[in-house]
């Protein structure tokens, strides 16, 4: 049984956090315990799992039940659906439109993170220059601000930008996941 | 809408069979055995979702030495039966017609 539940355990920790591996596991061990008490051999029971089918059924349950509250969470859950996805043969046409999607989520990163970089290097080029160039106090601090103010521009564009993503990705996920629980409940009552 | 009631039916056997009394992983699969063929790594799922939207709750209880999780229906868990079988009384009388 302790190798079993070991198996289980290794396998679930490729895709779960631990906290959702302990409950798992101390379901299964408590069911095993509770069977062996009942006079069944540990061989009859163990054989009864399909351990494969388990560990896809805990899986797609745990990630659409998870909170996507945090960026852990949130970029977690992506890559499994995404691998959920693109291994299940009816759901491979959406699975190719979360590929696009994600295409079009981190090229809108990329472009942020671009802004950001070019107006930081912007800003100390037209730092420099502003001293190199014979102004007065008056029209140097006067540029100056108009830089920050500009730069500062960029970076709250950036950060929009980032946010925008992620909203996206929340909204794309609680959409596939309400897709993907439907057919979870039919293979339930299989 | 179809699959909606299958995950609707499940989940009002396992609250069913909490209704008569707290119930533990194994007594709940032995006890719906009876009425439909339910694996545990079908309830599994089912009894985390109830609990999850707070139609049931938990606590551990020692028995010959190790835990035995008990899995009790809350008031929430009460009401959602009570909705199903205020729905199905018209389901029942669609079937009544069917028959006469």
């Amino acid at each position: 049984m302790n190798a079993w539940l070991k198996e289980l355990e290794t396998l679930l920790k490729k895709k779960l956090y631990q906290d959702e591996v302990e409950e798992i596991i101390s379901f299964y061990q408590e069911m095993i315990e509770e069977r062996l008490e009942k006079g069944e051999s540990i061989d009859q029971i163990l054989a009864s799992y399909d351990m494969k089918k388990i560990v896809k059924d805990v899986t797609l349950d745990s990630v659409l039940k998870r909170d996507l509250g945090s960026y852990k969470n949130l970029s977690k859950s992506t890559k499994q659906i995404l691998l959920l996805l693109i291994s299940t043969p009816l759901l491979l046409p959406l699975g190719i439109v979360y590929i696009a999607f994600i295409i079009t989520a981190f090229s809108l990163l990329i472009a942020g993170i671009a802004v950001s970089i070019s107006g930081i290097f912007g800003l100390i080029i037209y730092i420099i220059d502003l001293f190199q160039a014979d102004l007065s106090f008056i029209d140097f601090t006067g540029i100056l601000g108009i830089g920050i103010f500009s730069f500062s521009l960029l970076l709250l564009v950036s950060l929009y930008l980032a946010k925008i993503v992620e909203v996206m990705f929340k909204v794309l996920l609680k959409w596939i996941t309400k897709f993907i629980k439907k057919g979870v409940t039919s293979r339930e009552m299989d | 809408m179809k699959q909606q009631v299958k995950k609707g039916v499940l989940e009002i056997f396992v609250l069913a069979i909490l209704m008569k009394e707290d119930s533990y992983g194994y007594k709940i699969v032995s006890d719906l055995s009876q009425y439909i063929e339910m694996s545990e790594s079908t309830l599994y799922p089912i009894l985390r979702r109830l609990e999850k939207q707070d139609e049931l709750s938990t606590y551990n209880e020692l028995y010959q030495g190790r835990n035995r999780k008990y899995y009790q229906i809350t008031t929430k868990g009460k009401k959602h039966i009570q909705d199903f079988m205020d729905e199905w009384e018209d389901v029942r009388k669609i079937y009544d017609i069917l028959m006469k």
